[in-house]
């Protein structure tokens, strides 16, 4: 692929199908081209060019490979007799699509036996013996095959077991279930006592178990963060090479009604995100979802107005300082209470009338810091995901 | 079959976990994949849900001052649940950044043959 691509041929029509009569022999050296690049600039100009052709061979390998190897036999006897013939007249093959299969797989042709001809400037690797590849190749495709099975099997017998097991469940939606045993009714009853707030759930997750709600909005900073620095490489390629953003993800998209629609639908929809936030001990809601809400906002706008009108208010950086100040605000807050109440201090913090907003002691200033861990890692994951340019 | 049929739900999830194992095993391609495993993320969350709730009984929304709790669901899933979400997006976006650098590595996101010769070969 890559010599074709050198030689600036892009008229092949069904890349496919030179796959499939040419599989088993690709030198993966010629295949993955970045491979052997270092990771800074070079494998840009590989990776663009090639993505075109790369990006249609979807499926079937095994199957290809199979075909390509009860075909290749004869297909490399008639290479063989093909290349004194070749070599006579190598003018004479144009840059059309058709004659490129020959073209490549006289560059397969053992070294040895004849001259590289003039469509392979650079010297063909030495490969192994086709002999071997084939074998390869077919072993690889029956291991495939009764991976596969094996697979399937697995899933059934799970499945069987799985059903069995769902027989000998206890009854669906009854108020005997082992599930319904005195830690719930400890929450519900005492909860409103010990938390003030009236949603449960949110007496439950920031005060009973605050400690694990910090664990999953650090869980999602990790991820962030991760994401970050996986695709980290490629947009600094980005600036640094010729593919900048595009224009639809600078400035929105092109349709006037989209832009007008979402225009007035925003800041509906940011207000009963942070309407869903800071009610969150008080009706369904809470950090978690009004955070998403939120953060569907934001994307909503970059959506719309692209980069242009987001970067105002939210970068990938900004997002990144917000989640932290958050993370560490959150941290100090449950310090606090954690420390007053193993030591048995009176904590400051009053709880209020229960159902009122300013209620329930640290849960609002809690799912405050969880909306805004889950909103800009929201934010933060889509711009990166869209910053990311294949073509 | 027992309570087979009046757990549906725990069934459907349970049916659905199966088929989001078996497109994560058998799919060769990595976005496939990644659709499987939040197929069974789904699939836990239904069956918490399902574990949680009582019929006949109201949200876990103190309502009135009432605190009795024979009248409202078991909240202790709800919040299983959403533990789950979260740890299942963070896990999404890391399996499709990582099967971004697949691509840009190997051009394809199929783990198949070609990426597996050229795994195979590629340290000479």
């Amino acid at each position: 692929m890559g010599i074709i691509s050198d030689k600036g041929k892009k008229t092949l029509t069904s890349f496919s199908d030179w796959v499939s009569a040419n599989s088993p022999d690709i030198p993966a050296e010629v295949v993955y081209p970045p491979k052997k690049d270092d990771h800074g600039h070079g494998h840009d100009d590989h990776g663009h060019d090639d993505h075109g052709g790369h990006g249609h061979d979807d499926h079937g390998h095994d199957d290809h490979c199979e075909a390509a190897h009860a075909d290749e036999t004869h297909a490399h006897e008639e290479v063989l007799h093909e290349e004194p013939l070749k070599e006579a007249s190598h003018e004479e093959p144009a840059a059309e699509a058709p004659q490129e299969e020959p073209a490549a797989e006289a560059v397969e042709a053992p070294a040895a036996e004849a001259p590289p001809p003039i469509e392979a400037p650079e010297p063909a690797k030495p490969e192994e013996p086709v002999s071997e590849e084939a074998k390869l190749c077919a072993e690889v495709g029956a291991i495939e095959r009764s991976y596969r099975a094996v697979a399937t099997i697995c899933g059934i017998m799970l499945a069987l077991i799985l059903v069995v097991t769902v027989a000998l469940l206890p009854k669906f939606g009854m108020a005997n279930n082992p599930t319904v045993n005195e830690v719930s009714r400890r929450y519900l009853e005492e909860g409103i006592k010990d938390t003030g707030a009236v949603n449960t759930v949110a007496g439950m997750i920031l005060d009973y178990r605050a400690f694990d709600t910090l664990g999953e909005s650090i869980v999602l900073f990790t991820a962030t963060i991760t994401v970050i620095f996986l695709l980290q490489q490629s947009r600094r390629k980005d600036n640094e090479g010729k593919i900048g953003s595009t224009e639809a993800n600078l400035s929105g998209v092109r349709s006037l009604p989209a832009k007008v629609i979402i225009r007035i639908a925003l800041p509906f929809s940011l207000l009963y995100g942070i309407y869903v936030v800071i009610n969150g001990h008080l009706s369904p809601g809470g950090g978690f979802s009004g955070g998403t809400i939120i953060g569907a906002s934001l994307i909503l706008s970059h959506l719309a107005f692209g980069e242009r009108f987001t970067k105002r208010f939210a970068t990938v950086d900004g997002c990144s300082k917000v989640m932290v100040a958050a993370l560490l605000v959150y941290m100090g807050l449950k310090t606090y209470s954690v420390y007053t109440g193993a030591n048995g201090i009176e904590s400051i913090i009053p709880l209020g009338t229960p159902g009122s907003i300013l209620s329930a002691g640290l849960i609002f200033p809690l799912n405050i810091c969880v909306g805004l861990v889950v909103s800009c890692t929201m934010f933060t994951l889509y711009s990166l995901f869209t910053d990311w340019k294949i073509s | 079959m027992g309570n087979l049929f009046s757990n549906y739900y725990e069934l459907a999830s349970m049916l659905l976990f199966v088929v989001g194992f078996l497109i994560l095993l058998i799919q060769r391609n990595l976005i496939k994949k990644i659709i499987g495993l939040n197929i069974m993320d789904t699939s836990v969350f239904l069956f918490l849900a399902a574990k949680g709730y009582i019929a006949g009984r109201m949200s876990p929304i103190i309502r009135d001052g009432v605190t009795d709790a024979s009248r409202y669901i078991n909240p202790i899933p709800s919040g299983l649940v959403l533990t789950g979400i979260v740890v299942a997006v963070s896990t999404t976006a890391f399996a499709l950044a990582l099967a971004l650098r697949w691509y840009q590595q190997y051009n394809s996101l199929e783990v198949d043959w070609t990426t597996l010769k050229h795994l195979l070969k590629g340290e000479k």
